[in-house]
């Protein structure tokens, strides 16, 4: 298959993939493009992680839009960021359609669902979190710069804008590493 | 509501939303009451659709808004306004981290930036888990085992959500107290 064709499909299965949304996303991205694939190292994994949370938008979409761009150039990064946005679409168009004509005891049955899925979905958030701290392990330096950075995130100014912390950190690795 | 503004709404919300994921949802929470005028329970109907359904949450989210305002031409409006701003920072972004790329500082930068972003990711991981599980043991299971599997084992995401869910399932409703 050509290599537009594959980044189609490894990004819509990424955007399938992706339930809960952002960070639930690290470990189908994981699997697919460093797992599955070695399209990315577990280095290139994180600064895929780090790019997306300092610049706007979801994070699926910028991995896609990044991985995107380094395999294929320009239209690699449209052919994936269309898919990861396009193929769940699909599925809650269709799934609005059916819930908008379904019965009561199928009502019921979705909000069961629902409810199941929160945990499971949580679970998903923790070995992401696990996936991201996994690169971090093996330098005293950054121990002591993730403990500072624990300090200052209950400062209710970092709160509101926590890309602020990523930048100061960014330089303090500049700086200290 | 006319589509040039659902399209400047949606392009505000996509070039101001860092960090993605519950951040970002507060942020559209907010514009889409103050500025499209959609009462609080149509806003919450949309976000649990939104993050029940697979996809990165904002996309889904802007799909929602878009048609509940002005029908399918609404939607693709808001998806395009929530999608530019992204793809053109990390597009730009993108070709300065490749050409740097070897570059120790850049390592260093981005090394120092993931400190950051485990203790964020931490934080959202952590009362994520509070609210889907909060002591009951049952969710606080299939936490655990969704969470083991991903970290411990190269199986899928998908499986291990729907395993999670099915577990989560068969050990029935909680228990009053």
């Amino acid at each position: 298959m050509s290599v537009l064709g594959t980044l189609a499909l490894v990004f819509a299965r990424i955007g399938l993939g992706a339930f809960g949304g952002g960070l639930a996303t690290i470990p189908f991205i994981h699997f697919e493009l460093v797992a599955s694939r070695a399209w990315l190292s577990e280095r290139g994994f994180a600064e895929v992680v780090s790019l997306a949370q300092m610049t706007p938008g979801p994070l699926a979409v910028n991995a896609a839009t990044y991985v995107g761009y380094r395999i294929a150039g320009v239209a690699g990064a449209s052919v994936a960021t269309f898919s990861v946005i396009a193929a769940p679409l699909l599925v809650l168009g269709l799934a609005l359609f059916l819930i908008s004509r379904a019965s009561e005891k199928w009502k019921t049955r979705v909000d069961r669902l629902q409810r199941a899925l929160r945990p499971a979905v949580s679970g998903m958030l923790f070995a992401a979190f696990w996936m991201v701290a996994r690169s971090l392990t093996g330098d005293w330096r950054l121990w002591v710069m993730t403990a500072g950075v624990f300090m200052l995130i209950g400062q209710e100014y970092f709160k509101r804008y926590p890309q602020l912390l990523l930048l100061i950190a960014g330089m303090a690795g500049v700086l200290f590493l | 509501m006319p589509l040039s503004s659902i399209f400047l709404l949606f392009l505000r919300i996509g070039a101001f939303t860092f960090g993605g994921g519950l951040v970002m949802l507060g942020f559209i929470e907010k514009e889409l009451r103050s500025t499209a005028r959609l009462s609080s329970e149509e806003i919450a109907d949309m976000m649990v659709l939104a993050t029940a359904f697979p996809g990165p949450v904002a996309a889904n989210m802007a799909f929602l808004a878009g048609k509940r305002l002005a029908g399918i031409a609404g939607s693709f409006c808001a998806l395009l306004g929530t999608v530019i701003p992204p793809f053109l920072t990390i597009l730009l972004l993108s070709k300065a981290v490749i050409h740097f790329m070897n570059e120790p500082w850049l390592a260093a930068f981005f090394l120092g930036a993931a400190c950051a972003v485990v203790v964020i990711i931490g934080r959202v991981v952590y009362s994520m888990t509070r609210i889907s599980c909060g002591g009951r043991w049952k969710d606080i299971a299939v936490f655990a085992a969704v969470g083991i599997l991903l970290i411990s084992t190269e199986v899928h995401p998908f499986f291990a959500l729907a395993g999670g869910v099915t577990f989560r399932l068969l050990l029935g409703e909680e228990d009053a107290g």
